[in-house]
Order: structure tokens, then sequence, then C-alpha cells
């Protein structure tokens, strides 16, 4: 569908979000244009729509002209699905004949020049840029709306209690559909009801519940929700089953092992298919027919890469699909059911493929579909019943900086700025020789570390077989590296890499009951780490000190948390003289955050500094005499740094020359300064279409 | 590889819905049926002293008591006799995970000089089978014995009150500082990965070399209650032997696995898991009919067949 086509559709379509339900009234023409909406959006039947779109042209052709000219632009797009030349000679029909029909004639314009383009595996185009919040899906299957997560927090950042909203892709217009206020609570990536007028979504109370909510879409907002599942394990939507009966979803039990089930609408009840190990799946799909499943596994423990396989909905069998030392990606089923799409950089690029599927078994070998699709895409949101591939892009990028400052000044040299792209939380070394970093790499899921010499420049690559490690702190030996991360077998903790092998070892393994460990630091004299437990958005934390040589572990300090500061940010930092802990805390209102310092051996707190807004801790300075911390500025999307002396004075403003620096890490030298940037300002919505006459021409 | 449906038989509540089935050994009623007689045939032992079902007595969750099997002529076996429970769950098959399907795996012994000690070609003569139909009827036997519904199974299914509070204290700590999910996770509380718990280094050496590094696979647990002594050399003679045996951080050896480490558990953390681990005796159903479900098992079901009923193959099209 393109952007015309939806100008159509929001003629001629009922309103879901923003006309409650029945209070418009439809004519004859509207019902049929339903009708034949639900034969090639619901059924996938263009054949049928275009006979359907062709009972209207009859019946309106004489009368309407504005229902006809709409009827033939849908009827034309329905062949343009099918890579039938028929639909041209209609779209010129229409430019020709219904010239008084401006929103029709562009329409058909528009469907001109796609046709006229050469096909290399469909045209996309971008359908919406979102600031502030995540689009993660999914569309609706008549790709008209977009759910996307809305948060309360200030500045238009990623921060405060999250609510579901949806977007219209036609009209612009947002609709908030939940009304959630608290820190703890939050929506998980929903499923759209085969007729795209219900939602289904976990609802997750953090560390107590989760819900599978089943929710009407008639415009109200907050819209009235009910409970049709309930557990105390971790479980995400997958994909609602277009006869409407399953919502398959992925559950993970709390010795860490992934299901795949399936809840019924009607009853809630679970059935689980299958136990999938430590890895879970990330995309699954129901076949059109809702027959089957597909979904994704991983190729081993030992890599980010993926296979795809499809089980039969009643458990009776299943099937490897797509089985390749490359990442195959799953995206999808084709809206005739004939095959399964997927992204896969077998042949060294990331490009998009189609797998023939027919009578629950693969029939013959994949083809691509289109080369040099899926390098930088964050997420795929399911096909539509159309057959268009909507997927999201992370807008702009994170990078490492290493920037020398004048701390007097507050000044940096630009000329001397160093940059290493897709990197994240960077950590030097007690001798200041290494800086490590975390590095993201497109299309693949996992991260890792980079470690850059600052004495050679050279950088490599340091992969253990962890799950998203972040905050790397170097030992003061320089030999290992703690991080916060999942292992193979999906237990969340702190782990220790060797710096040159990335041999991984446990060090504290979170229970099961237990949230994930914050920011965990070496001591400098090497006999203990300090780090953070029981750290949950809007929860009360603890920063306890481990003895490493006898596991003892003590407490150092309790803290309570601002929802916006949540776990993604630093939560305290020790001295480089081991003397002096530095934190954050709350008094448990938004509008009291404070920065606290005290001695690490236990004493009396002080307070450093009160904000009202965003901060990010950074390093200390090499003396141990001041904090480097970040704070909003003052245009949207700035984020500033700032040097804090612990024993007064007043905070005064670095220029490090970029709008957004966070993760401030002070070289030993005490003239450069390694920072996180983000100019990821906004996250895209794409859209892949038209790219199904390919498959049909291969055939 | 393609798997086909498990129609002859009803999962029991707890266990994966899909049962793994070779596409060239569909689980029919008449082929659970044939490998029930064989596995009580003694036709298949040298002597004719001895069945399957010798070392894996249904009594017993299909496991014989034991610290090691005995064969014809008592002779003595190296290992204990695995509980054959949820084996169509399984992805290797033996201590040592040597066999990598079940239809392998069922002619073995029958072959094994300490067990039937038979020649393929004289088990043919014995019974009128040739051997890959002996071999797919055993294995489509061993693949319908199955347990779950227990009171684990009940408590993760949403009924609070089928745990008792220390049998929720236990698998809080089964969860959390046993580590025991480090290797026991699932429906079948298995990786069915191999591992090197120091069981088998005796004397500064590996009695058992297992797979080759002192690794054994991890067992179910499923029905455990029932199927001392344990480990594979039956060494441990109660629960309580195992669970001070792992406290203890097992025995050290260049190959221990790494997930095995002194726990220091209290006396009431170890009593607590042995009441947890007793929880998971369950329903052993074995055959196609449900009425010969062993009714010994402790706990009595909370709904047979708690999984719906399945279709037949030919209802996929």
């Amino acid at each position: 569908m393109n952007r015309c086509t939806a100008g159509i559709l929001a003629a001629i379509a009922a309103i879901l979000l923003t006309v409650p339900a029945g209070a418009q009234k439809k004519t004859e023409a509207d019902t049929m244009f339903e009708a034949a909406r639900q034969k090639e959006t619901l059924e996938g039947d263009l054949s049928g729509a275009i006979k359907q779109y062709g009972a209207i042209v009859a019946k309106y052709g004489k009368t309407d002209r504005g229902v006809t000219a709409t009827a033939l632009v849908r009827m034309a797009e329905a062949y343009q699905k099918m890579g039938n030349a028929e639909a041209q000679k209609i779209y010129e029909q229409v430019v020709r004949e219904y010239a008084d029909q401006k929103d029709a004639v562009a329409l058909a314009r528009a469907g001109l020049g796609v046709q006229a383009a050469p096909h290399s595996g469909g045209n996309i185009r971008q359908v919406w840029t979102k600031f502030g919040g995540s689009p993660y899906g999914p569309v609706s299957h008549d790709g008209r709306y977009v759910v996307f997560t809305s948060y309360l927090g200030p500045g238009g950042g990623r921060t405060g209690p999250q609510n579901l909203a949806v977007h219209d892709l036609i009209t612009g217009a947002d609709l908030v559909l939940t009304k959630n206020e608290s820190p703890v609570e939050r929506p998980g990536k929903p499923v759209f009801s085969p007729d795209s007028r219900q939602i289904g979504y976990p609802w997750i109370v953090e560390g107590v519940s989760e819900e599978l909510r089943i929710m009407e879409l008639n415009g109200n907002s907050p819209a009235k929700s009910r409970v049709l599942f309930k557990t105390d394990d971790l479980f995400r939507a997958r994909d609602w089953s277009p006869d409407g009966k399953w919502i398959a979803v992925g559950i993970r039990r709390k010795d860490h092992i992934n299901q795949l089930g399936l809840v019924s609408t009607s009853d809630g009840t679970l059935r689980v298919l299958k136990s999938i190990d430590w890895a879970g799946s990330t995309q699954v799909y129901f076949s059109p027919d809702s027959r089957y499943l597909a979904f994704d596994l991983p190729s081993s423990e030992n890599g980010g890469k993926r296979d795809i396989f499809v089980i039969a909905v009643d458990g009776s069998r299943e099937v490897p699909a797509v089985i390749h030392p490359a990442n195959d990606r799953l995206a999808g089923w084709t809206p005739e059911g004939k095959h399964l799409l997927f992204i896969s950089d077998r042949n060294g690029r990331p490009a998009l493929w189609s797998l023939p599927f027919e009578n629950g078994k693969p029939q013959g070998n994949p083809e691509m579909l289109r080369p040099d699709f899926g390098a930088n895409h964050d997420d795929y949101l399911g096909p539509t019943r159309t057959g268009e591939l909507y997927f999201s892009v992370l807008g702009g990028g994170v990078k490492v900086s290493i920037a020398s400052v004048d701390l007097e000044s507050g000044k940096s040299n630009p000329a001397t700025m160093q940059q290493f792209t897709n990197g994240i939380y960077p950590a030097w070394s007690a001798d200041g020789k290494y800086l490590a970093y975390i590095t993201y790499q497109d299309g693949d899921a996992r991260t890792f570390l980079t470690i850059y010499s600052a004495e050679t420049g050279q950088r490599r690559e340091l992969r253990p077989n962890l799950t998203y490690p972040t905050w790397p702190s170097w030992s003061p030996d320089g030999r290992s590296l703690l991080v916060p991360a999942g292992d193979a077998k999906g237990r969340w903790g702190i782990f220790s890499i060797d710096a040159q092998t990335a041999e991984v070892e446990p060090v504290a393994i979170s229970g099961p009951e237990e949230p994930g460990f914050g920011t965990p630091q070496w001591l400098p004299d090497g006999k203990g780490i300090v780090y953070e437990r029981g750290r949950k958005q809007g929860g009360d934390g603890v920063i306890v000190k481990r003895e490493l040589s006898s596991g003892k572990e003590s407490e150092i300090v309790r803290v309570k948390l601002l929802p916006n500061h949540g776990v993604a940010t630093r939560g305290f930092v020790v001295s480089p003289d081991g003397q002096s802990l530095a934190y954050l805390t709350s008094n448990g209102t938004p509008a009291h955050t404070a920065i606290m310092v005290m001695p690490l051996a236990g004493g009396q707190p002080r307070e450093l500094l009160k904000v009202t807004e965003f901060v990010y801790l950074g390093g200390w300075t090499p003396d141990s005499q001041s904090l480097l911390y970040s704070r909003n500025g003052t245009l949207p999307g700035d984020v500033a740094a700032w040097l804090l002396p612990v024993n007064g004075g007043p905070p005064r403003k670095l220029d490090l020359g970029e709008r957004f620096a966070t993760e401030l890490q002070m070289h030993p030298d005490g003239k450069r300064v390694a920072f996180w940037s983000n100019n990821q300002t906004a996250e895209q919505f794409w859209v892949l279409e038209n790219f199904l006459p390919a498959l049909t021409a291969k055939k | 590889m393609l798997f086909l449906l498990a129609a002859a038989v009803t999962i029991p509540l707890g266990l994966d819905l899909y049962l793994p089935v070779p596409e060239g050994n569909p689980l029919t009623a008449e082929k659970i049926e044939q490998g029930r007689r064989l596995f009580f045939d003694r036709r298949l032992s040298r002597d004719g002293s001895i069945a399957c079902s010798s070392c894996h007595d249904p009594e017993r969750a299909f496991s014989d008591g034991r610290p090691v099997a005995v064969g014809v002529f008592d002779r003595k076996g190296r290992r204990n006799s695995p509980a054959l429970i949820n084996r169509g769950y399984g992805r290797s098959f033996f201590w040592d995970g040597r066999m990598a399907t079940l239809e392998e795996q069922v002619l073995k012994p029958i072959q094994d000089v300490n067990e039937m000690d038979l020649t393929l070609p004289e088990a043919t003569a014995r019974v009128g089978l040739p051997a890959e139909e002996i071999s797919r009827a055993l294995a489509s036997f061993v693949r319908s014995i199955l347990s779950g519904d227990s009171p684990f199974d009940r408590f993760i299914e949403g009924d609070r009150a089928a745990l008792s509070a220390e049998q929720q204290a236990g698998l809080a700590i089964f969860r959390g500082k046993g580590n025991c999910t480090a290797c026991h996770v699932g429906p079948n509380f298995t990786d069915e990965r191999l591992h090197n718990t120091g069981i088998a280094w005796r004397d500064g050496k590996l009695a058992d070399p297992g797979a080759g590094r002192g690794d054994f696979k991890t067992p179910t647990l499923r029905e455990i209650a029932r199927t001392a002594p344990y480990m594979h050399d039956g060494s441990l003679a109660t629960l309580e032997d195992v669970i001070e045996y792992y406290d203890r951080g097992g025995n050290r050896n260049p190959g221990l696995d790494a997930e095995i480490r002194p726990l220091h558990l209290t006396a009431a953390e170890k009593r607590s898991i042995v009441v947890f681990l007793r929880c998971l005796n369950g329903l052993v159903q074995r055959g196609t009919d449900t009425a010969q479900w062993d009714r010994r098992s402790v706990n009595p079901p909370a709904s047979a067949g708690a999984s719906p009923a399945r279709l037949a193959p030919s209802d996929l099209g």
C-alpha cells in the first residue's frame, strides 16, 4: 500500500480508532468496500477482491463517480499486487476518465509510477518517524495502524511510565490506549486480532506477574481491556492466529527454559507446544490458514545466528525450514501462505528471501526477493495480509567519542576528537592504555566489546559468549573486565571476561525472583567489586560490596531510584582512590533526584547536587576531587556534560562538541574524556511494497 | 528430518504438546502394543531370564532399584539402569549419550553381553520379527512412557495449593541458590547434555570416562523419588546423599563442570529441596490406554489427559 492508497482508504474505510463503533452510518457502498477489503486484507484473496471492486464499479459506474474511481484504483492496486499488467490499464483509465476525482487520479498516477519502475523486489518508503517513543509495532493487518509505546516522562524521551498508543498512518493521529502512571508496570509488544479491531498485549508488573490482556480498539482512551491469561513467568505475545482462536506466546520459565505456546482466545488456557532450550524465539508467525507456526531459534549457544522452523499448531509435527550457517531472520508468510519470508546474509549482505512452503513442508530452495535489505533494520513488524512488509529502523546512531578537554576552561578541542560508531558505555583501563566499549553491529542482535589501544590506535573485538553485556569495568591489572550480562543459559548476573581470550566466568548470578545487577565496578585495590542489587524501575536498590576472596557481601547504602532513571543509567561510581562512592538517589518523587557522595567504608552520605531532571552519572576525575555528570540541556534532545567538585564549588559546564554526551569517563591523564553520544533522535517506520510480484515472476 | 505426530498417546499435563516422532516410525497404537509385548518378552535374552522390563520395571518408574544393571547369568553391567521416563523428548540416549535415536538405542541392550546377550539374527528368530520391526516397536513403546501431571505441574498451571510451603521453598532453592536448573531444566528437568559432575572421579582418576571426559547425560528428575539409587553408577543411595554430594561441590577433577561448586546450603534448605523433588512424582503413562496409568504414583491425577485430544496426521493435510 502506498501513501496515496492510504489516503483513499481514509476516505472509504470505517475509522476504527477515531469513531466509536456504530457512530457512523454505513452506506451500501461502504458495505461493499468493506466486503472487498475483507477479501483483500483478511483473506488475502486478491482475485475475489477484484471481483468485489468490479461489482462496485458496475453498480455505481453511472451514478457516483467518486465511488467508482475509488473502486477502480483499488482494483488496479489489487492487480498490481498480483503482478498483473491490467493494473496499468486501469490506472490510465482513471487518469483519463476521472480527472474530477483528484484523490483517485493522484493515486492512479502514483500507481503508474510504481508500474513504470523496473522491478527489483519492490519499493521501499518511509511511512512514519516517531520521536521520543518506541514504534515497536506491530502493524495492523490492513497496514493502517501501528502500535507504539508512549512515555510520560519529561522532555519527550524514553523515560517515565509507559503506555500503549496507536498511530494512524493515514490520518497521522495518535491515541493513547492505556492509562498507566506506575513505574513498575508497563505494556509489552501487542498483536492485532485478525480483523485488527482488537489487540492482545502483555501487561507486565515488574517482578510480580504478567497478564495477557485483550483490548477493543473503538476510539476510546483509555480503552477497556480484559485479562485473558496470567502467569508469574515472563511471556511475550507473538502473533494472533488468522482464525482468531489462538494467540501464540513465548514463555520464559523461571528455570530459564523458553517455551512456545498457544493461549486460547476463548478461555485463556495455555497449551505449551514446545520447550526450546535456554534461548528462545524472537519472531513467530501463524500461517495464513492458521495451521502452522513459523518461528526462529538460535543455531547454537555460541552465536547470534538463527534458523527457522515450522511447527503444526496441533503439535503434531515440526519441520526445519531454513537451516543455514548464515543468520536467517524470520519476517513472516506471504499472504497466500505458500512462502516463508526471511532476511538472510548468506550471500554476504542481508537480503530478503523466500522459501516455498506447502503441505507442511518446504518445497525447493530459497530464492532472493530483494538484495540489500535488512542491514540496518531494528525489527520486523510482520507482513500485512496484502503483502506489504513493515519494518523499523533506528534513526541516527550511537557512538563513543574521545575528546581532549581542559577542565578549567571547560573547552574541548574539536580537531582532536576521535569517534567510534555503534559504540556505547566506554571504560578506560586503570593505566589509561585501553578503552573498552560495547559495540552494536547492524543485523546482529548480539553486542560485543571493542578494545581500543590509546597507544597504537588499533581496535580489536572481544566476543564473549554473553548476551547484552553493558558497562564494562576493567580489573585494576587490566586482565579482565566485569560486565552485567546474560549467559548462554539465560541467567542474568555479573560476569568476568578475560580481556585476551574472551573466556567468561560467572561472578554473581541473580536468583529467579531477583532483578538483574547493575553497573559492577572493581575496587581500585582489586580485592573486591561493588554492584547494585535489586535494581528495577521505580524500586529500591542496594549498593553492595563483595570481597572476592571470601565471597562475603556487605551492604553499603540503600538507594531509591526514580522511574525516569530506571535500569538504563549508571547508579553509582567508585572514586579512583577507592575512598568515596558517588550515587544517585531520590526521595521517591520525580521532582527530587540527588547526587550523593559517601565514604566507601561507610559513613554519612552528603548531598552534592539536587536536580529535577534526567541525570546521567559519569566517572570521577583522576584526583577523586570532582565528578562528571550529564543532564538535559535547554534544547530537546540536548544532554550536556558537567563537572561537579565534591568539596564545594558550583558545577561547571563542559563543552564536548556533542549535543548528547553521557557516561563521561575521564582518562587517568585528566586531559581526555570518553563518552557515549546518541544522535538517535527517532525511530523510523518503513514499508516494503510490491515485492510479491517478484516472487510471482520467479515462478 | 521431519517429525510426525504422536497421535496415539495423550500428553500429560506439564509436558510439551509436540512429542518428536521420526518420520520413519510414526506412532501407532498397534506398534505401541507390539512394543509393549516385546518389552516384557524374556525370549529376547540368551537364557530367557530377563526382558527389558527386568531392568526397567514399571513399578519403579522403569528403573530397577539396583546400583548397576544385572543381565543374563547374573552378569553385572557398568552403569545404573536409567528410568525410561519421557524419553520420547530425549535428544541422545544412554548415560554417555552415544545413540542419537531411540530406534538405535533399543536394540543395544539386546546385543550387550552383560545385558541380554543375543545377536540380532537370534532375536529376530526368537520373536519372529525383523530387527527393524523390533526396533520400531520397542522405540514406540518407550516413546509412550510419559510422566507428568505432578503437583509441580499443577502448581505451574496456577494451582498455588498444589505445593506445600516447604515444597515451594525447595523449588526456589532448586532454581536459585542450589543452581540445579543449570542442568535440570524444562518440562523434563534435563538439558539433555553431558556434564562432568565429578561422580566418576575415584582415587585420582576417572573410574568411567562416560562420553570421554567423565561426562554423563543429565537424567530427568521426573519420578526421581522412585528411581533410587542415583547417578550413572548408582553410587548414591538416597536423594539426601545426592544433595549432600552437590552441596560439597562434587569431586574436584580436571574436567569438573563449571556449574558444580560448593553451595553452602543449610540443613533446612537441603531438606526442602528433597521435599520438592518428591513432588515430581506424577502419573506414569505407558502405552495407549490411559487406564494403564500407574496409579501407584504418590499423587493422584488432577485431570487425566490434560492436553487436548490430538488430531490424526491426515487431518493436517
